[in-house]
């Protein structure tokens, strides 16, 4: 199976969220599945031009729609699910208005028929779950998990048109047929803080200090997430959070992206999808797994404690 | 909240003009609470969502696009996914960013937020994509007493995983994406001064 591929700035090479790139790409590999990347492609403009400029980021994301439909892709995998919503939106925009559409392509350069379908990875994998159930090597064990959506996988519901947006399910069915155990919780669509990571540091804190103590309470052993912006949000700022909840202690709770989780039950090790880069330790639950783990990440982990 | 009007104050050209790139009136809105109710960041803002459409209802033009609400708001759409009158605060939310820079009234408080949304674009315009590093240079570079310190261990720790990159990715076609930028960019409609 070939994919069109739209990775996003966060996903490509060296930027922050490395992994999640590294462990889509082996994941899905190993399902089979080619992913192949649209040429050239821009920004989705993210946050800053969404918040900014709507001519701009609808211009910005009809380049990148134009580009798919000219190299034939129907369905765009998009796994930010910030590119996604993005891109959806901008494609959502241009169908329902004509002006809107001959301006951005009138910025863009570029002609736009709309016929691409850009998808989260969370949509591709849940429309191909029987594929999954398939080529799975083995059920990781029932490990506690909490499935994080954030706020971007089902909304506006207008434009992205999957799930529910207030008690979405896909994912949690997702990680039951991968072995793990979904649980019952408060906060799977509550915001992060997404783009405010540098600016606003504070906010980021309140907001992922109330997702995770929501997940502790829960009774969570892992937080599993399928978004740069969340995972870089919660995994990298839990000291300030817990200080911003009150709590004596750090979380130290490890955030696990879907496409590592996949890639485990694959059959993958855990330096094939990278869950040696995390700031929280994920050795614990590797080790849960069966799996080894990485001593240079646990003594890294260790000495920065 | 308690609003005291005088006619002097209504600006409903500036109304009409909110509701003219929103797509409906903003009488739709029957200020039930329910954006605010749901909203992450109501505890940072003096005029929570709702109270934001109120102004706007209200012609409230001065106040609405000096406040500092539209900036510390995340836009995770959840006030928009849960309006019974499909009003779209967040929408409403992106309009009021937009115009609050084309009349030069960005609340001066929540500089850091628009500078960082600047350094995020000027990087896209310059390379097609996002360059981490050269954002986050920037970005600390325009005040780099106040902002040089912060996240100093959260930077290391990030280098010693390899993140983020030291070189940027440059797009090939970087002239159509400055052309994008161009032609997008938004009128300065007033000889408005910030405060």
């Amino acid at each position: 199976m070939k994919l069109g591929y739209y990775p996003g700035c966060a996903l490509k090479a060296h930027a922050t969220s490395l992994e999640y790139g590294i462990a889509t790409d082996a994941a899905l590999k190993s399902l089979g599945v080619e992913l192949s990347e649209i040429p050239d492609w821009n920004c989705c403009g993210a946050s800053a031009a969404h918040m900014t400029n709507l001519d701009l980021t609808r211009a910005l994301n009809v380049r990148n729609l134009a580009i798919a439909e000219a190299a034939g892709y129907t369905d765009l995998l998009a796994p930010c699910p910030l590119c996604a919503k993005e891109l959806c939106l901008a494609n959502h925009e241009v169908k329902e208005d004509p002006k809107a559409l001959a301006k951005a392509q009138e910025a863009a350069e570029m002609v736009y028929r709309g016929t691409v379908r850009p998808i989260t990875l969370i949509q591709f994998l849940y429309e191909q779950r029987e594929l999954v159930q398939r080529k799975i090597t083995r059920k990781l064990p029932g490990i506690k998990v909490c499935c994080y959506y954030g706020c971007l996988h089902t909304r506006p519901k207008e434009a992205m048109g999957f799930d529910d947006t207030e008690q979405p399910v896909t994912l949690d069915q997702l990680c039951q047929i991968l072995g793990l155990e979904p649980l019952e919780w408060s906060h799977k669509v509550e915001c992060c803080g997404a783009g405010f990571t540098m600016s606003r540091s504070d906010i980021v804190a309140r907001l992922t200090g109330r997702i995770l103590a929501a997940a502790q309470l829960a009774g969570a052993e892992a937080i599993v997430v399928a978004c740069p912006m969340c995972h870089a949000n919660l995994d990298m700022r839990q000291g300030e959070a817990a200080a911003d909840a009150g709590l004596g202690k750090d979380f130290q709770m490890p955030i696990i992206y879907l496409a590592q989780a996949l890639g485990l039950a694959l059959g993958l090790t855990p330096e094939q999808l990278s869950l040696g880069t995390h700031f929280v330790d994920t050795s614990a639950f590797v080790q849960r797994l069966g799996g080894e783990p990485q001593p240079a990440a646990a003594a890294r982990a260790a000495e920065e404690k | 909240m308690r609003l005291q009007l005088s006619r002097g104050q209504v600006d409903s050209d500036w109304k009409h003009e909110v509701e003219r790139r929103l797509g409906h009136k903003s009488a739709e809105c029957y200020q039930c609470g329910k954006c605010s109710a749901g909203c992450p960041v109501a505890y940072e803002m003096f005029h929570p969502v709702h109270a934001m459409v109120r102004l706007v209802q209200l012609g409230r033009m001065d106040e609405a696009l000096r406040s500092r609400s539209q900036w510390v708001c995340v836009a995770c759409e959840t006030c928009s996914t849960r309006c019974p009158k499909d009003v779209d605060p967040a929408r409403v939310m992106t309009i009021l960013r937009e115009m609050a820079q084309e009349h030069g009234t960005v609340n001066a408080n929540e500089i850091d937020i628009y500078d960082f949304h600047q350094s995020f674009l000027s990087s896209v315009a310059r390379f097609g994509r996002v360059y981490e590093l050269g954002l986050v240079a920037f970005y600390k570079l325009k005040r780099p007493f106040k902002r040089g310190p912060q996240d100093m261990l959260t930077g290391l720790r990030m280098m010693r995983r390899g993140k983020p990159g030291l070189l940027p990715h440059k797009i090939q076609n970087v002239a159509a994406i400055r052309r994008i930028f161009e032609r997008t960019r938004l009128a300065k409609s007033s000889d408005r001064k910030p405060d």
